[in-house]
């Protein structure tokens, strides 16, 4: 786990690291990359749902991180100025492989609605138990093709806010949009993502709140 | 439920909320069950979703994961590799700012010479004493009062008893400086010990009387 300090910004063993990686220094970087690689690969993967493709971004990130090493001044927090490189390599990754067209949440349900041959999301697995459809796999898939179908902004923040905990100040600071632009694409991207798994929550109850300790965070 | 009480709930479950507004909306959702439901959902989503990537980073192997971004860097941009030495240890000094670590630090210097030194002395002083002289009597023969001699030589330096001692006298030679090894005080007496002093490379002893009137201090005299 990657500790930052208040508003992320640089500590002072991050900012030694990072000055060293700065001089060229080998170790440093490979130090760097070993303290950020699970991360980079976790937001690659929640941006491009596949495992050889997050793996390729997440190197590619790395690599652009040690090029423009010498850009970062440091007067901002390394990691909203890391996952900023991050993102933007996985949207550059979605957009060459061309697999997924960016669109907004109203859009996607209303068209899915529309469609007779699409199979909805929750699809015949309606009526499984959920732990069992989980422990099979079948509501990775169905996560995945919900959050695949959200556009690349609403994915970018949902991910930075879940699966990073960033505060929506870092979150305007990485994605470079106001916060209030943070609020609205993470509340579209929620309700999107409920509406997509809405049998799955209501099943599943607090089960998973359990299991993944998730609760109300208090700010400081 | 209003958009805005979805925007405050959104923002209660990130955290984002002051002390206050949280208070507030906590107080609104024990007498909600739309809020409640709503927020029961939003944490299940958040979990599920961070149950899903650390499901899948945990799968990963990152093992090469280092290796597969070096091999896309040239070598040259990293610095050449410095083999670590250890720092001199004059530059390690600098460092050594307290009391206690200049005293060790000069006794790094100092004490190992000063060891050898004073082993090396006391080797020859060893030597000289036990090497047997040519010409000279051995197994602890007294020329001149040996009563006196012996006394002193077992109380002042413990001489080995096989020690030959050549000369025990009441005074030292007139001619020349004398050398003396070592000093004590015996009664009335004050004994003194040359042991390597004169050319036949022997122990000399001297009785001196302490009541001499030449050892009386005049008036007004230092004792030092």
């Amino acid at each position: 786990m990657v500790h930052v300090g208040p508003g992320g910004r640089l500590k002072s063993a991050e900012a030694d690291l990072i000055g060293r990686c700065k001089q060229g220094d080998r170790r440093a970087f490979q130090e760097l990359v070993e303290k950020y690689q699970r991360r980079a690969y976790g937001i690659a993967f929640g941006m491009l749902r596949n495992r050889d493709d997050a793996m390729d971004a997440a190197q590619e990130a790395f690599v652009k991180v040690f090029r423009n090493m010498k850009s970062f001044k440091g007067d901002s927090s390394f990691y909203t100025w890391f996952y900023r490189i991050v993102v933007n390599v996985c949207i550059d990754h979605c957009r060459k492989r061309a697999k997924m067209k960016p669109v907004e949440y109203d859009e996607t349900f209303r068209r899915r609605d529309e469609r007779q041959d699409v199979v909805p999301l929750s699809g015949n697995t309606r009526d499984m138990h959920p732990e069992v459809q989980f422990e099979q796999g079948e509501l990775s898939k169905v996560l995945n093709a919900a959050i695949e179908s959200l556009s690349e902004n609403h994915r970018t923040i949902i991910l930075l806010r879940e699966i990073e905990g960033m505060s929506y100040e870092d979150i305007a600071e990485a994605v470079g949009v106001h916060v209030g632009t943070v609020m609205s694409r993470l509340h579209h991207a929620r309700k999107n993502l409920q509406k997509a798994l809405k049998p799955y929550l209501e099943a599943s109850g607090s089960d998973y709140a359990k299991r993944a300790g998730a609760g109300v965070r208090k700010k400081s | 439920m209003t958009d805005e009480d979805l925007e405050m709930l959104h923002r209660l479950v990130d955290g984002e909320l002051s002390a206050d507004e949280a208070a507030e909306l906590e107080a609104r959702l024990e007498t909600s069950p739309a809020l409640t439901g709503e927020r029961a959902e939003l944490m299940q989503l958040s979990a599920m979703l961070r149950q899903d990537i650390s499901t899948e980073v945990d799968a990963v192997d990152f093992s090469n994961f280092y290796a597969g971004i070096e091999a896309q860097l040239p070598d040259e941009v990293f610095a050449p590799s410095v083999v670590e030495e250890p720092a001199p240890i004059v530059a390690r000094r600098a460092d050594e700012s307290g009391l206690m670590d200049r005293v060790r630090a000069w006794f790094q210097r100092s004490w190992t010479p000063l060891m050898v030194g004073a082993a090396a002395a006391a080797a020859v002083a060893v030597w000289v004493i036990q090497a047997p002289t040519e010409g000279q009597p051995n197994g602890g023969e007294v020329y001149a009062d040996a009563d006196k001699a012996n006394s002193a030589r077992t109380t002042l330096v413990g001489l080995p008893a096989e020690k030959t001692i050549v000369a025990a006298a009441e005074t030292p030679p007139e001619s020349g400086p004398v050398y003396v090894d070592a000093v004590s005080n015996q009664g009335t007496k004050t004994v003194l010990i040359s042991m390597p002093a004169d050319e036949s490379g022997a122990t000399v002893i001297w009785l001196l009387d302490e009541e001499d009137e030449d050892t009386q201090l005049l008036e007004g005299e230092d004792p030092i």
